[in-house]
């Protein structure tokens, strides 16, 4: 930095030293407040309103919990088996390799938990492709309020 | 190596950091965090216990996301407002016209009923609010 010399010249330098002080405080201040966190959960697709889409029953698996949390599975041809929940998976897992339209009706009821819901969700979506959110479907409890 | 070498010499060598556009780097950082941070716009009233499960999908844009929180007791709470169960479907369908990717996310505590978030889902169905996802925790 060799420049000519004039004869007078005042410094008029701001101080830029601390800048970078200044702007790594406020970072680490935005970095510390942001919220990372990502929201996850289980995607899935509801049927547009109106009637139902007819389905051959042959490609119904219904899977029932009642209100004490006990997971019953019926599919075609077969009467309500209780099961649990890594038996639900690996017979819907059969279930679905022999007919890949299955179409997997979950019907709880009222009083059950929402957690057993999940649980039961969970175990479908991972006995199926887990990004195929249509090949389950949401049946409304007896006694729920009337729908659209 | 080449610091090695350079003390092996023993003669010393002026070394400086130039910081001058340090501070352009680091507001350069800043004004990138602050134009990507989507601030926690809503908090629940009664934060809910979430299920755990397996198959979760992180759902990317929060600015896509309508929270909707179910207590126990009942209590739907859609982003900042406490509603009842009839006002669900006109407060998402609002939310719905501002934003036609809108994604439902349940954020339903596990030891609520399931006869209530029924009714919820049935009340997003009426209000075409198709996309929907349950929250759960992850089950490790």
């Amino acid at each position: 930095m060799m420049m000519g010399k004039k004869p007078v010249e005042a410094s008029a330098e701001i101080p830029t030293s601390s800048m970078s002080d200044i702007a790594f405080l406020l970072l680490v201040f935005f970095i510390v407040t942001t919220s990372m966190s990502q929201d996850k959960g289980i995607g899935t697709t509801l049927p547009p309103p109106g009637e139902p889409l007819p389905i051959p029953k042959e490609n119904i698996a219904s899977v029932w919990i009642n209100n004490r949390g006990d997971v019953a599975l019926k599919m075609m041809g077969r009467d309500f088996v209780t099961v649990s929940l890594p038996q639900l998976r690996e017979l819907v897992e059969q279930r679905i390799i022999q007919n890949p339209n299955l179409v997997v009706s979950i019907l709880a009821q009222k009083e059950a938990d929402y957690k057993t819901f999940i649980d039961v969700f969970d175990e479908i979506r991972l006995a199926g492709s887990p990004h195929d959110w249509s090949k389950i479907s949401i049946a409304q409890p007896p006694g729920a309020r009337s729908g659209p | 190596m080449a610091s090695v070498s350079r003390k092996m010499q023993g003669n010393e060598v002026e070394v400086n950091i130039p910081t001058s556009s340090m501070s352009d780097i680091a507001f350069l950082l800043l004004i990138f965090f602050i134009v990507t941070t989507v601030f926690v716009q809503f908090r629940p009233e009664h934060p809910p216990e979430l299920p755990r499960a397996e198959s979760i999908d992180a759902l990317k844009n929060k600015r896509n996301i309508a929270n909707l929180w179910i207590s126990p007791e009942g209590i739907i709470q859609i982003d900042s407002a406490l509603v009842n169960l009839d006002q669900v479907a006109p407060t998402v369908l609002r939310k719905l016209q501002h934003n036609p990717k809108l994604i439902v996310l349940i954020k339903s505590d596990e030891r609520t009923k399931y006869g209530m978030v029924s009714d919820v889902i049935e009340e997003l169905r009426r209000a075409q609010a198709l996309r929907i996802a349950f929250s759960a925790k992850s089950e490790l």
